[in-house]
């Protein structure tokens, strides 16, 4: 009866750590998307902003601090993909590179969609 | 380097304490439901071992959530009866006040060699020495002889199973195939009505029609 309890109660916690753990990744991916869409889509709006460099840094910042925590719950592998993005997205701010900013910005919110669609709790993720 | 080390330091202590919460039934004595769970426990474990970049939360979710699962599915049934139900299957009869249930032996595919197999290593020769011979729920066959047993003289040979010859038997009770021949023409049975035919070490031949068997 005692291991049967524990059992419940050791279940009980896992379903707790599993939806909290889909939970953070939901949210904090739809933080880093909501920011990655704020900065500008096309080279006309590249032209017209000027805290490019800052607002791809905070981007940046928020993808780190992700990244600490991530790899915890997430394999490299599915990670690599969002992380390279993010990289390439700082390097094009810092070196003006406006096509690759785009392209960049557009792999960068395809991964961190793909990631959140991974680890949500639905029929498509499951199949 | 170090980091495998860890891990599979980790992973190894915590199969251990998974294990132990499990119970002591050892592999023989497991349930099916146990053994798909200790199959599974190992290939899952082995996930985060061999690739580093696989976090140990990718075995250690799916080890505690089988753990749990199995415990769970093995108290119920002790509990409430409709899971005792569907959970646990029920022993079979496979030799009936010393006849064979040959609709028994094809329901749990089990052939007359596996039978003859676990009757010699019960240390029985032959299935007339048994009353009993039932197929328990953990997969063993246990045996009850009969009270004034007609036991054959050293190893009773199975020289026909289910109406062939076993040759190898043949040869180790040194019989010829006009032997067999000749004991079948006095007991006036065809060869393919013979469920079992064993001959002794002494030569004396026992006989188990198909007939004489539980259809």
């Amino acid at each position: 009866m005692k291991t049967f309890i524990a059992a419940l109660i050791i279940f009980a916690l896992l379903c707790a750590l599993v939806f909290c753990a889909s939970a953070f990744i939901k949210e904090r991916a739809h933080e880093l998307i909501s920011l990655a869409r704020a900065l500008p889509a096309t080279q006309e709006e590249l032209a017209s902003t000027e805290n490019l460099i800052s607002r791809t840094h905070e981007l940046a910042a928020l993808w780190a601090r992700s990244m600490a925590l991530f790899p915890y719950i997430i394999s490299y592998d599915m990670l690599d993909r969002a992380d390279d993005a993010a990289l390439s997205l700082c390097a094009a701010a810092e070196s003006n590179s406006t096509e690759e900013f785009i392209s960049a910005r557009l792999r960068f919110i395809d991964a961190v969609s793909r990631l959140a669609g991974l680890f949500a709790i639905s029929a498509a993720s499951i199949a | 380097m170090p980091v495998l080390f860890i891990r599979t330091l980790i992973v190894y202590l915590a199969l251990i304490a998974v294990m132990r919460f499990l119970g002591k039934r050892q592999i023989g004595e497991m349930q099916v439901s146990e053994l798909v769970t200790a199959f599974l426990l190992s290939d899952i474990a082995s996930v985060p071992l061999t690739n580093a970049a696989v976090p140990l939360s990718f075995a250690f979710i799916p080890i505690v959530t089988l753990i749990c699962m199995e415990v769970v599915l093995s108290f119920l049934p002790t509990k409430i009866s409709f899971f005792k139900k569907l959970m646990d299957s029920k022993p079979s009869i496979i030799i009936s006040g010393g006849k064979i249930d040959r609709r028994e032996m094809t329901r749990m595919r089990m052939t007359l060699e596996d039978l003859l197999c676990e009757l010699h290593i019960a240390g029985y020769s032959s299935p007339e020495e048994l009353e009993y011979a039932i197929l328990e729920q953990n997969g063993k066959l246990s045996f009850f002889a009969k009270e004034a047993p007609s036991a054959p003289k050293g190893m009773a040979h199975p020289v026909i199973i289910d109406g062939k010859t076993a040759l190898y038997a043949l040869r180790a009770a040194k019989k010829s195939r006009e032997w067999l021949a000749r004991e079948l023409a006095k007991s006036k049975t065809a060869q393919k009505d013979v469920f079992l035919m064993t001959v002794d070490d002494c030569g004396k031949t026992k006989i188990i029609k198909k007939e004489e068997t539980l259809p």
